[in-house]
């Protein structure tokens, strides 16, 4: 311990039983190493994004100095005006605005001096197999996505060195960073520069039995069968939040849609695009201009996007995804697309305090009158009840009255946090969807019977029930 | 190098980040594993939270104790584990493969060392959530009256008055050995 804290009437004997017991929960080396690993690569690519968002400007720096302010404007205005006039007069401004691209199997992805994988790499052995997904280089740095089934993936060797290098041209280019999701399966490599343009063609080498020839295609060439139009300004907005979609794909295997969501309110702020409605179970919509609606192709055929502008912010507001839909056989010229509502959160700081009473026991009601107003909703609870769940024991359920919706909102879910003394009991939150009721329900500790739950509520999940409706001509 | 420069190295820039690290880690895991009763859980709530720490790290403000910050970060991941995953087995120390894995390799110590863990377990898990929580704050965590104090906004008196009765608690139901 830190402190020297006079521990002379505490047992010391116990004490020390007390921290060899808790020293049993050790971790093992290769997943510390592995972690520090993460958190370099994590650190690396925050810098990097930090560099890039300082230092990104669209114009010279002469057009931000504030004595030249006015007549940089004057230039880039006729600048626009030539272009618009000179050149394909929406392409340009979309250029300008969007210089991405979509790729099958990666999504969106930075047009300018991008070599690609034209689709995943498959290596096999008899106990596993590692599927690279997609390669993204340029000349500064060449980044590998990857996933691995069956045997468990291990790119180090016994003292915990990475063995991974690209061979470019007999020459080795270590690996620099490293990424791995256990749960997913899934990771990623980087890898340096050469210091000059990556060759089309190199061999990963990720441990004396894997070495997987890579073959990449420059950006330029992907088009054929492709057509993709970028669209900087179909958006609209619901209680401050814009929906807006940037780029419409269509290829062979069905339409693919870039959109991005952003909060104009100060306290609402979307996490992720979350293109169903918590509240009906609808989901994104694709329809052509004839009314004919086409499905949404499910995740496991989604394109996986590589994010395009990482947002870094305390509270984000700026999301974007993608999403496929089948194909259409009508000749469409027009398609409209609507997500039935988006869900977002706000900070709300309740608390709410209850009492089961003494030896509560299964089946017992008692009285919680709570009536609270959380992000503008006014929820009431009026009853607890213990029940017995079979992984958590016994439970105490709290539920709301039915809530209605204000504002086009509605309250669908929140997040908890314990405020008890020292108490360390499960809390958790629901909402029913049938009822519209909110639900928060605790581990009760049947050794402690009296104890009162007492939970603050610190954030609240809404629902904007308007649906967002984007039409667009694919002709114009 | 005291504390308060490896934050402000770290703060300066994140890839000096890995003296904190490695003063945390062990702390952590500890903490989160002694809560979960899991591996697989605990390693992937682990990474979770140093990400979160490392993306926190900047807006850290030493108004309050590093080690008070990271726990109340570490037992937020943990809530949120919890929220999302109703059905999480809790395996013994034996069922995680704790007592087998160190009495193979040594640091559990011998026959009688485990029989005494087991016992501890027994008697740990008798008690009630919120004295284990202390517990773990203390002897996993290795957090100090005062950190304790800070994270649960009590007193450092009071946290040591809670944890010494605990102690009693558990010296009437076991055989400690000295």
């Amino acid at each position: 311990m830190k402190e020297n804290e006079n521990s002379a009437d505490l047992s010391q004997a116990l004490e020390q039983q007390l921290s060899a017991y808790f020293s049993l929960y050790e971790a093992e080396t290769a997943f510390k190493a592995n972690i520090e690993k993460q958190l370099v690569l994590h650190a690396s690519q925050h810098l990097a994004v930090g560099s890039v968002k300082s230092k990104k400007r669209l114009l010279p720096d002469v057009f931000y100095q504030p004595r030249l302010k006015w007549v940089g404007g004057i230039l880039f205005f006729i600048i626009v005006l030539l272009s618009l006039f000179a050149i394909h007069p929406v392409r340009a401004i979309i250029e300008r605005s969007l210089d991405i691209g979509y790729i099958e199997g990666a999504g969106f992805v930075k047009v300018s001096e991008t070599d690609i994988l034209n689709g995943p790499t498959y290596s096999a052995k008899p106990d596993q197999t590692i599927g690279i997904d997609q390669v993204v280089a340029d000349p500064k740095k060449t980044q590998i996505w990857f996933h691995s089934t069956g045997t468990k993936f291990n790119p180090e060797d016994t003292n915990g060195e990475f063995l991974a290098y690209l061979d470019v041209n007999g020459h080795k280019l270590p690996l620099v960073s490293y990424g791995w999701n256990s749960i997913k399966q899934e990771g990623i490599f980087g890898f340096g520069s050469l210091g000059m343009t990556m060759p089309m063609s190199f061999i990963l080498h990720i441990s004396p039995d894997w070495s997987i020839p890579i073959r990449l295609i420059p950006m330029g060439q992907i088009s054929a069968g492709q057509s993709m139009t970028l669209y900087p300004d179909i958006c609209q907005t619901h209680r401050d939040v814009e929906l807006c979609l940037r780029a419409f794909v269509s290829d062979s295997t069905g339409y693919h849609l870039w959109l991005s969501g952003s909060s104009g309110n100060p306290i609402f702020y979307l996490q992720a695009l979350e293109t169903r409605n918590p509240l009906t179970g609808e989901e994104a919509i694709l329809m052509d201009s004839s009314g004919h609606q086409l499905n949404q192709v499910y995740p496991s055929q989604l394109p996986m996007p590589i994010e395009v502008a990482p947002v870094v912010s305390d509270v984000p507001k700026e999301v974007s995804t993608t999403l496929s839909f089948e194909r259409s056989t009508n000749d469409n010229d027009s398609l409209d697309f609507l997500v039935a509502g988006l869900t977002g959160k706000t900070p709300a700081d309740e608390l709410i305090m209850c009492e089961p009473g003494k030896n509560p026991g299964i089946g017992d009601q008692f009285p919680c009158e709570k009536t609270m107003n959380i992000a503008g909703e006014l929820v009431r609870f009026h009853t607890g009840e213990i029940t017995q769940e079979k992984y958590h024991g016994i439970i105490l359920t709290l539920r709301s009255d039915p809530i209605q919706s204000s504002n086009g909102l509605l309250l669908t879910g929140v997040d908890l946090e314990n405020i008890n003394d020292y108490s360390s009991f499960t809390i958790g939150t629901g909402f029913d969807v049938r009822t519209k009721q909110l639900e928060l329900w605790f581990t009760v500790d049947p050794a402690n019977p009296e104890t009162l739950y007492g939970i603050r509520i610190i954030d609240a999940y809404l629902t904007i029930l308007e649906p967002f409706q984007l039409s667009w001509s694919l002709n114009p | 190098m005291e504390e308060n420069e490896l934050i402000g190295l770290s703060q300066d820039n994140l890839l000096q980040f890995e003296p904190l690290f490695n003063r945390y880690f062990d702390r952590v895991f500890q903490y989160v594993f002694s809560r979960t009763n899991n591996r697989q859980v605990a390693e992937d709530l682990t990474s979770q939270i140093f990400l979160k720490i490392l993306e926190a790290l900047p807006r850290y403000q030493s108004r309050r104790p590093l080690a008070a910050w990271i726990f109340t970060i570490a037992k937020n991941a943990i809530y949120s584990h919890y929220r999302f995953t109703l059905h999480h087995p809790v395996q013994s120390l034996e069922e995680a493969g704790l007592i087998e894995a160190n009495s193979a390799s040594g640091s559990g110590g011998n026959s009688k060392d485990i029989d005494r863990y087991i016992d501890l377990e027994n008697n740990i898990n008798h008690l009630p959530i919120k004295d284990r929580e202390l517990l773990r704050l203390r002897y996993a965590a290795g957090l100090s009256f005062s950190e304790i104090g800070t994270m649960q906004g009590k007193s450092k008196e009071a946290v040591k008055m809670a944890i010494h009765r605990i102690l009693r608690k558990l010296e009437s139901r076991i055989e400690v050995t000295t």
